[in-house]
C-alpha cells in the first residue's frame, strides 16, 4: 500500500465506510444531543475536528514516551488526563485571544472532554499504528465523519419534528429509529475500500 | 497562596499513587496475561491443523512471530500482517514438507466487523490449501481487499521462507 | 440513614433513574457491544466494577479534592480503575477481553460514571455512595443485556453462545443479520425505550439533551435559544 493510497483509503473509510457514529457507535451522546439544528451540528462538528487533531498530536509523542519508558499501559490515563487538560486550556486561550473564535466553537469544547470518539481515535492511532502524520490525518478525517453524519443527521430530524409520530414513539425512539435508517443507509457503502 | 498549589499538589499525588498501583497490578497479572495469550495461540494451533504437539523453535526468522513443527511433518508460520488495521490480523500458515499451503488459520483479526472480518471465513481460508505459489491463491474478496492482500502476503512470506530452507 | 434509605440508594438504579433507558447515558457502548449478550453482560459488570470502585475512592476522598481540579482527578481516578478491568480480563477472560476491544478503554469517559462521581460521590459517604455505584451498574448491564438478548436473538438464532447456558434457536429461525449491525442497535435501543414508556405509562423521554450530559454544568448549552433559556433559569 502506497502512502497515498493509505491517505485516500483513510480519508474514504473514515468519512463513508466506518464512519465512527454511523458503523462504530462512537461519539453518539453529541450525536444525539447536539444533533437538533444545523447550526449548531457545524458549530460542534467544526469543534470536534480541531480537538481530535489536536489530541492525535499530543497523544503521539506521548505514547513514543510511555513506550521508551515501557509503560505502555499507562495509556488510558496519560490520554485522557491530556486530553481533558488540553481542552481545558484551549478553552482558556480562545476565550482571552480569539474572542469571536471562542463565541462560535468554545461552548462545544466542555463537552468534548467526554466525547468517546476523541480518546477512541487517539487510542486506535495507536493500535493501528499509524506514524504521526497519518495519525494526525487519520484523527481529522474522523472528525470530517462525524461532522458529516452530524450534518445529516440534522437534517432527518427537523423533519420528524414535523412528522406525525405515534404517541409511544415521540422523542428518543423516533429520533433513535430514525438514526437507525441513516446508519443503515451508510452501510451501503461498505464494500467499497 | 494555598489555594493555588494545593490543587496541584493534591492532582499530583493522586497520579502518582493511581501509576503506583498499576505498575502493581501490571506486575500481579503480567504472567497471568502471556500464559493467557500463549493459550490462545495452542488453541488455535489445534482447531487448524488438529491435536498433537506443536513444537515452538529456537528461533523465528525476520516478521515471523514464531515457528511451531507437528508431528506431521507441518511446519506452521505465525505471522501478524497488516490488514486493513497494522497488525490488524493475526495468521497460522501451515507448509507441509514440500513447502505447499496444507492449511491457513486465523488467531484474531481486528477488522471492521462485517467487512475485513470476511477473510476468516472458513471457505475462503481452505482455498489456499495446496498452493505452491502466488499463482495459486484465491482473489481477493471484494469489500475486504486490504484484509485479503494482508492474509495472502502472510501466505507468500511463509512459503518464501520455507523455500530459503529447503532449496 | 435508616435502612429503608440505604435500599434506596441500591434499588433507584435499577428501574426508576436506570441510566440507560431513562437516563439516556453511556450511549456508545450501549450500541457498540450489544450485538452478543455475552459481550453485553461483560461490559455492564465490567462497568459496574469500575463504577463502585471510582464510586468509593471519590466518596473517600470528596474531603481532600480541591473543586478547582475536580475533574481532572476524578478521570484519573476511573482510568486507573478501567485499566485494572483491563489487566484482569486480558489475563482471566482473553476472549471477552479481545471482543471488547477498544470499548474497554472506553468505559473511562462513559458518562454514567463521571456522571454519579460528579453528582453522587463527590457529596455522599461512603456506604451510600458504594450501594449506589451497585445500583446504577445493575441497572446498566440489564439494560445491556436486556438490548444484546434481543439483537442476538433476532440476529444470530443464539442466547449467551459461548457460554454453558447457550441457547440455539431452530435452525428454521430466520436470521435478521441487521440486528448485529449498528443500524439495528440504535433500532433495538429505540424500539426497547419505547416499550419502557408503555410499560411504565410515562411518554419516553424527549430527548437526548445536554440534561443528561454530565458536563451540563459546565456548558453554556448548544443553542442560542438554549442560552437564553439557561440564563433566565427555565432550564
Amino acid at each position: 500500500m502506497t502512502t497515498l493510497q493509505t491517505i485516500v483509503s483513510i480519508f474514504l473509510a473514515s468519512l463513508l465506510t466506518d464512519n465512527y457514529v454511523l458503523s462504530r457507535s462512537l461519539g453518539i451522546c453529541p450525536f444525539l444531543g447536539v444533533s437538533k439544528k444545523l447550526d449548531s451540528s457545524l458549530g460542534m462538528g467544526a469543534a470536534v475536528i480541531f480537538v481530535m487533531g489536536c489530541a492525535a498530536a499530543v497523544t503521539w509523542p506521548i505514547y513514543q514516551l510511555l513506550q521508551r519508558l515501557g509503560l505502555e499501559y499507562l495509556k488510558t490515563v496519560a490520554f485522557i488526563l491530556i486530553i481533558a487538560l488540553f481542552v481545558q486550556l484551549v478553552e482558556i486561550a480562545m476565550k482571552k485571544l480569539l474572542p469571536p473564535l471562542y463565541r462560535a466553537l468554545g461552548v462545544y469544547l466542555p463537552l468534548i472532554t467526554t466525547n468517546c470518539a476523541v480518546l477512541g481515535v487517539t487510542i486506535n492511532n495507536i493500535d493501528d499504528g499509524y506514524g504521526f502524520g497519518l495519525a494526525v490525518w487519520n484523527a481529522v478525517c474522523v472528525g470530517m465523519g462525524f461532522t458529516l453524519a452530524l450534518v445529516i443527521f440534522s437534517g432527518v430530524r427537523s423533519r420528524i419534528e414535523a412528522a406525525d409520530v405515534p404517541e409511544m414513539f415521540k422523542g428518543v425512539p423516533a429520533t433513535l429509529v430514525a438514526a437507525a435508517i441513516v446508519s443503515m443507509s451508510f452501510s451501503a457503502f461498505s464494500g467499497m475500500i | 497562596m494555598k489555594e493555588r498549589i494545593l490543587p496541584t499538589i493534591v492532582l499530583t499525588v493522586i497520579c502518582a499513587v493511581v501509576c503506583g498501583l498499576l505498575a502493581a497490578v501490571n506486575g500481579a497479572t503480567r504472567e497471568r496475561i502471556a500464559q493467557a495469550e500463549r493459550d490462545k495461540v495452542q488453541r488455535s494451533l489445534t482447531a487448524v491443523f488438529g491435536e498433537g504437539t506443536y513444537t515452538p523453535a529456537a528461533t523465528a526468522p525476520e516478521g515471523v512471530t514464531a515457528v511451531y513443527t507437528n508431528d506431521s511433518g507441518l511446519t506452521i508460520y505465525d505471522i501478524t500482517a497488516d490488514g486493513y488495521a497494522k497488525g490488524g490480523l493475526r495468521v497460522l500458515v501451515g507448509l507441509d514438507e514440500a513447502g505447499c499451503v496444507a492449511s491457513v488459520g486465523i488467531v484474531s483479526c481486528g477488522e471492521t466487523a462485517g467487512v475485513g472480518t470476511k477473510v476468516t471465513e472458513p471457505i475462503y481460508l481452505a482455498q489456499f490449501s495446496g498452493a505452491a505459489d502466488k499463482n495459486d491463491y484465491p482473489d481477493a474478496i471484494s469489500g475486504a481487499t486490504f484484509s485479503s492482500r494482508g492474509l495472502a502476503g502472510a501466505v507468500a512470506l511463509a512459503q518464501q521462507y520455507a523455500k530459503e530452507v529447503q532449496p | 440513614m435508616s435502612g429503608k434509605g440505604y435500599l434506596h440508594e441500591f434499588t433507584k438504579g435499577l428501574l426508576k433513574e436506570n441510566p440507560t433507558l431513562v437516563g439516556l447515558l453511556g450511549m456508545c457502548p450501549t450500541l457498540a457491544v450489544t450485538s452478543q449478550a455475552v459481550n453485553a453482560l461483560g461490559m455492564g459488570l465490567a462497568t459496574m466494577f469500575v463504577l463502585v470502585g471510582s464510586n468509593l475512592v471519590i466518596s473517600l476522598l470528596r474531603k481532600v479534592i480541591p473543586a478547582t481540579v475536580k475533574l481532572p482527578c476524578y478521570i484519573v481516578i476511573i482510568a486507573g480503575f478501567v485499566t485494572i478491568v483491563d489487566f484482569l480480563l486480558h489475563g482471566f477472560a482473553p476472549e471477552l477481553h479481545e471482543s471488547l476491544g477498544t470499548f474497554l478503554s472506553l468505559i473511562t469517559v462513559n458518562c454514567i460514571i463521571l456522571g454519579r462521581a460528579e453528582m453522587f460521590a463527590c457529596k455522599n459517604r461512603v456506604l451510600p455512595s458504594i450501594l449506589d455505584g451497585l445500583g446504577m451498574g445493575a441497572g446498566f448491564t440489564l439494560s445491556l443485556l436486556a438490548i444484546g438478548s434481543v439483537r442476538e436473538i433476532l440476529g444470530c438464532s443464539t442466547w449467551m453462545a459461548g457460554t454453558p447456558i447457550a441457547v440455539h434457536l431452530p435452525a428454521g429461525m430466520p436470521q435478521l443479520s441487521i440486528f448485529t449491525s449498528t443500524a439495528g442497535g440504535f433500532m433495538t435501543l429505540g424500539l426497547l425505550i419505547a416499550l419502557a414508556g408503555v410499560l411504565t405509562r410515562k411518554k419516553p423521554p424527549a430527548e437526548v439533551g445536554c440534561g443528561a450530559c454530565p458536563m451540563a454544568k459546565r456548558c453554556t448549552g448548544c443553542t442560542p435559544e438554549e442560552r437564553e433559556a439557561r440564563k433566565e433559569g427555565t432550564v
